[in-house]
């Protein structure tokens, strides 16, 4: 059974298809990313599933549950918001006690899970303070620990490292995929950064325009993506149009070039160097070959071309990937 | 004009103390200042045989102020300002919940509007209206009347304390007009209070287990509280203060604005008066000191 399923849900606000005929199954236990652009319906889905949002049309199960009548206090997924939305008149220990609170338990009992739940993201000894008091990687901590000390049987997470800075970002990332290793609840977790969505998920739908793109694995959606959409935005891939892949696929189809597959020096192609920056590891060379923009990153220490000369574009064999949706 | 700047710019300590020395001089001096000279009024006293005030520090007047018939007065005007701001808070606060969290576009235009339309026409005139409606001849005497209900209104009004001739002049009806005429203050930091609660914040409350009352209970109306207690302050205060309303509606028992009033006026007794005045003052210092300890305004 399902953790979560979509049959052909729709979200309308009036003429806008927020979410437009989606279907998902995400398996329980596991780290499901749905990555997209603003606007292409990913934290709407989010909400759907939390309850905030009603579906216009099409059903949603929750472990089997369709859940389309039960709002957000009966459902058993608990959520980590955006702005983390603690309450700022309780301290660290109620609002993670929130819920139980709710519940109707002890105040004795509360609190003996909540330092626990403190203890689980490394915030034990911070119950006295205010959320106001606490830094932004912090503050994130605790709308985790309020969300876990639910024990919900699946995590819905709203772009929660949106607002950290890179290194905390990294870091975090590296603790959400190992803590949902060790609970082995299901996490659903919405980002627009495809670095964090390939990193921690074990598959990842990408969304746009309210749709599904392409549902799969990172490895998937990074070298094979499905439509040239998917190619720029999760790998920042080029895309060869069908006029410019056809004499080497032989497929009436356009392709996803990775820029780190793109060799100058030799090949079939020639471009024009309109563009060269340094990244650190390697050298980010723009080029322009027949109206089309191409990338290519050339690793350190290798020759690089000079701004404006035209050189040869190859790829090694395999490297052109085919994409038959689009 | 460019070297004005100039000079500014590279002294922004002098531009300010350019900037705030004359709000400054006008809330020291004239602001504080009068209100000092007052309170040290209160502190001289009057001769009852010349009329004349003996300027000698003395607690002459207090002792006056603390007569049983003055404390009468001051215990009507606060448990008055007391019920006036409970019945505005009540009213207010669905009115604003609607106004920061439902109503959009136009809607909202309205709400504002209708919120604030009391403000701008002549307070003197509203009172005048409400006592023609309130009147033994007025329209709710109709009203009632015509709903076969005159027994109920005549019942309430035989009522002792809150009862009268009629409405224009009980207690009860100084009661309404002043929850009318101080409505809008009370409305409007309430409104500016929920406004500012993020909606994920209620969205939260939800997820986490609860329902829309514990919601209620446990997140938008502490969150609101600092809304409703700067709301309280302004009809708490006014209420003290006024001495209007309750001349024009309700019966002959006095209010401290309205015993103020009478005392510096008609009987000269400016010590006394004085004193009265610091009343409210104190008044609306125990209520705060109260509503602090009580956590109002935590969320702030």
């Amino acid at each position: 059974m399902s953790a979560v399923s979509f049959a052909s849900v729709s979200r309308h606000y009036g003429a806008v298809r927020a979410v437009d005929r989606v279907d998902l199954a995400i398996p329980e236990g596991e780290f499901f990313a749905m990555l997209g652009p603003s606007g292409s319906g990913k934290t709407t889905s989010l909400r759907l599933i939390a309850g905030f949002e009603r579906p216009t049309s099409g059903s949603i199960r929750i472990f089997g549950e369709d859940v389309g009548a039960l709002p957000p206090y009966k459902r058993a997924v608990n959520t980590v918001f955006q702005d983390y939305a603690l309450f700022p008149h309780l301290n660290v220990l109620d609002n993670v006690a929130y819920g139980l609170m709710i519940k109707g338990l002890s105040r004795r009992a509360r609190h003996a899970q909540v330092e626990a739940a403190l203890e689980m993201v490394r915030l034990g000894g911070y119950g006295a303070r205010k959320p106001s008091e606490l830094s932004g990687g912090q503050r994130q901590r605790v709308a985790l620990a309020r969300a876990l000390v639910m024990k919900p049987r699946v995590l819905l997470l709203d772009e929660p490292l949106g607002a950290l800075d890179l290194k905390l970002r990294e870091q975090m990332q590296e603790e959400l995929k190992s803590l949902q290793r060790e609970l082995g609840i299901t996490f659903v977790f919405v980002t627009h950064d495809q670095g964090e969505a390939l990193s921690m998920a074990d598959r990842v739908a990408v969304f746009n325009d309210g749709r599904i793109m392409q549902l799969g694995t990172p490895e998937d959606v990074y070298f094979r993506p499905q439509t040239p959409f998917i190619a720029d935005f999760v790998g920042s891939s080029n895309v060869l149009p069908v006029e410019m892949a056809q004499p080497f696929t032989g497929e009436a189809h356009p392709a996803a070039l990775r820029p780190e597959h793109l060799q100058l020096g030799a090949g079939p192609l020639q471009g024009n160097v309109t563009g060269i920056s340094f990244l650190g590891q390697s050298t980010r060379v723009t080029l322009e070959t027949g109206g089309t923009r191409l990338t290519a990153l050339v690793p350190q220490h290798h020759p690089l071309p000079a701004q404006g000369e035209t050189v040869a574009l190859g790829w090694a064999p395999g490297a052109l990937h085919v994409m038959r949706s689009a | 004009m460019s070297a004005l700047s100039d000079r500014l710019w590279r002294h922004p300590r002098l531009l300010l103390a350019l900037l705030l020395v004359p709000p400054l001089l006008w809330l020291g001096i004239i602001y504080v200042g009068s209100l000092v000279a007052l309170l040290l009024q209160s502190f001289f006293s009057i001769d009852h045989f010349s009329g004349m005030v003996t300027r000698e520090l003395t607690l002459a007047t207090y002792a006056e102020l603390l007569r049983p018939a003055n404390i009468d007065i001051m215990i009507r005007t606060a448990v008055m300002a007391a019920c006036v701001t409970l019945a505005a808070a009540i009213i207010a606060f669905p009115i604003a919940l609607y106004a920061a969290r439902y109503a959009k576009g136009p809607w909202r235009a309205l709400f504002y509007l209708g919120i604030m339309m009391p403000l701008w026409s002549s307070y003197l005139v509203k009172v005048y209206a409400w006592k023609l409606i309130l009147a033994k001849e007025g329209i709710l005497t109709w009203i009632f009347s015509g709903l076969h209900l005159g027994w109920l209104l005549d019942g309430f009004l035989a009522l002792p304390v809150v009862g009268g001739n009629s409405l224009s002049v009980s207690p009860t009806g100084t009661f309404l007009v002043f929850v009318y005429v101080w409505l809008p203050y009370m409305v409007l930091p309430i409104q500016a209070a929920l406004e500012r609660v993020p909606t994920s914040m209620l969205d939260a409350s939800g997820d986490l287990g609860a329902h829309p009352a514990q919601t209620f209970a446990h997140v938008l109306l502490p969150l609101a509280l600092p809304g409703v207690v700067a709301g309280s302050i302004f009809t708490f205060s006014l209420t003290l203060g006024d001495y209007i309303i309750p001349q024009i509606i309700g019966n002959s028992r006095l209010f401290i604005g309205q015993a103020v009033y009478q005392f510096q006026g008609v009987a000269g007794n400016i010590p006394l008066a004085a004193a009265f005045a610091v009343v409210p003052i104190v008044i609306m210092g125990i209520y705060l000191t109260l509503a602090k300890r009580m956590g109002a305004f935590d969320a702030l």
